[in-house]
């Protein structure tokens, strides 16, 4: 099996790190909207804004390639344990996790069967040879909070000190910044240098 | 005194019969404006300013003297259903007004010298091969980006804020440089492939079209592209779609495409090929297909005219010294990538990225 670092899956992920953080405050804005719309409070029930959230953020996602759902029959299903966007040869499951948690704790335990068995990188079928990785997120007030967590999960299930990690790290909307090199060899025919170059 | 002949390639440009475009100017009418289209008849200023207005240029437009027809220079279009002339007459003026400016800012720059010649007797995987080397690409990685290959290659790639269903893109040589328009809307994978096919054409064929042309450009297409040798051991054991969308975002081209790739190299065999492209249209992926490819713009127009009109680049100068409307300029810039828009630089070997220092925990 192929073993991703921290460093190569941030560049792989990298043509993709702005649309997720778009799709991501497009669903927090979603939802904040649909709150204010029917006088919600999120308070009330914060686990309903935040399936609002991930419902329109599926939908931005969807749109540009990056969600895919779970076929189940003749239904393609919204995946119920978070957003799930295949690219490069990494599977990413972005979750949030549990109001309130910090530090490691922010990486939200394997509760099912199916998420223990992407946590222990077992692939799914016609996906050999790919890296699952967990990618979390949290909001400030309705604000998409920078960055998010990146981490490779290698196992665990529902108790906290049974989480093993490869390795986590933050996934930044800065990062986006590496790009290809610009057309360099255009150049003017003349370039003017500071004044006093004029002069002489 | 104007040319007419730029008063046709705005009205053609925009769409517009004569009599639509007589229409829309209070007492001009169609046989004045055919009159006017043939330099038969001079028109005053105040129906010079209208029809400028109209087109979306300033008057003095149509005071300089008309480029070459793009027409003249045997330009290869693939479409995908038929081709209207008048949508076909569209794209050939669109790309003829945004040429134009291009060459007027290429004066003030140094030029990027032409690293493609033709291989007119070549087969389209050779031609392929050659166009990988000559593009600073291995010859079995997939291309992290094509158009800013090509524009540093010296192909002059022009984007056109025209759009239709039938049409991606189409290419021509024009005194000895190659050019490959690009129209809007295409989504990415499906705009790499076109442009691959194009230069196809720039390579493989002369300025005739033969019957074999198509088959041939898509042939080299899908060799630049996912080059058999290479496509072949990157297929997942066991090929599902699943496996080929996430191919898909490696290579930047469709499932489709990846399917047809996978029967080629006898990943699957006939009744697995049927299969998968029968569960592609089950789940509506003939429509939308799920997998990220970003859409390549090109960067050459934009960075003349940041060169010639400082950072930005400022685009009231731009349009005056183009006699384009300022709306037209922003246009056509907007089809042109900015620094921030530049694709993605490759993807490294895992010892050759840049170190980020992993959190504290």
């Amino acid at each position: 099996m192929r073993v991703v670092s921290y460093q190569h899956a941030v560049r792989l992920l990298q043509p993709v790190i702005e649309p997720i953080f778009a799709a991501l405050q497009h669903g927090l804005d979603e939802a904040a909207a649909e709150h204010v719309r029917r006088g919600f409070e999120r308070a009330t029930d914060p686990w309903y804004f935040l399936h609002s959230a991930r419902r329109s953020a599926f939908q931005r996602l969807a749109a540009d390639g990056l969600a895919e759902t779970v076929d189940d029959g003749d239904r393609s299903l919204l995946n119920l344990s978070g957003l799930l966007v295949r690219h490069h040869g990494l599977t990413v499951r972005i979750l949030r996790p549990d109001p309130g948690a910090g530090g490691r704790a922010q990486i939200p335990l394997p509760a099912t069967g199916a998420l223990q068995a992407f946590y222990h990188q077992q692939p799914l079928p016609g996906l050999e040879g790919t890296d699952n990785l967990v990618l979390t997120w949290t909001d400030d007030l309705g604000v998409l909070t920078d960055p998010l967590t990146l981490a490779r999960p290698v196992g665990g299930d529902s108790r906290r000190e049974s989480l093993l990690l490869d390795w986590d790290g933050p996934l930044s909307r800065s990062m986006v910044r590496l790009r290809a090199r610009d057309l360099d060899e255009l150049q003017p025919d003349h370039h003017y240098g500071s004044l006093a170059d004029q002069a002489g | 005194m104007i040319y007419g002949e730029r008063l046709r390639q705005m009205r053609e440009l925009h769409r517009l019969t004569q009599s639509d475009l007589a229409g829309q100017v209070v007492g001009l009418t169609q046989p004045r404006l055919s009159r006017v289209e043939k330099d038969l008849a001079v028109p005053d200023e105040e129906l010079v300013e209208a029809l400028a207005a109209l087109t979306g240029v300033r008057s003095e437009f149509f005071t300089r003297e008309p480029s070459p027809d793009l027409q003249g220079h045997s330009p290869q279009f693939r479409s995908r259903t038929r081709l209207t002339s008048t949508a076909k007459a569209a794209a050939l003026q669109w790309a003829r007004l945004v040429a134009e400016e291009y060459e007027r800012l290429r004066a003030t720059a140094a030029r990027l010298p032409l690293r493609l010649a033709p291989q007119l007797g070549a087969t389209p995987a050779e031609a392929a091969g050659y166009a990988r080397c000559q593009l600073g690409f291995s010859a079995d990685d997939p291309l992290p980006y094509l158009i800013l290959a090509l524009e540093r290659a010296g192909v002059t790639v022009l984007g056109l804020p025209y759009s239709i269903d039938a049409l991606d893109a189409f290419c021509a040589w024009r005194d000895g440089d190659p050019v490959i328009a690009i129209l809007a809307g295409a989504p990415g994978d499906r705009l790499r492939f076109s442009v691959a096919h194009e230069l196809g054409h720039l390579l493989l064929h002369a300025t005739r079209t033969l019957d074999s042309a198509e088959r041939e450009a898509d042939l080299f297409a899908a060799e630049l592209l996912t080059p058999l040798d290479a496509i072949g051991p990157a297929m997942p054991p066991t090929v599902t779609l699943r496996g080929l969308t996430m191919l898909k975002s490696s290579w930047g081209v469709s499932v489709k495409s990846l399917i047809r790739r996978a029967r080629e190299v006898g990943a699957i065999d006939q009744q697995r090929s049927t299969s998968l492209y029968r569960q592609m249209s089950a789940r509506g992926w003939n429509r939308v297909e799920p997998g990220y490819v970003p859409v390549e713009k090109p960067r050459a127009f934009r960075k003349l005219a940041e060169l010639a009109y400082g950072p930005g680049p400022n685009v009231q100068r731009l349009a005056a010294d183009a006699g384009w409307s300022e709306s037209l300029a922003l246009a056509v810039l907007d089809r042109h990538a900015t620094a921030d828009e530049l694709p993605f630089e490759a993807v490294g070997r895992a010892d050759n990225v840049v170190p980020f220092r992993p959190r504290q925990s």
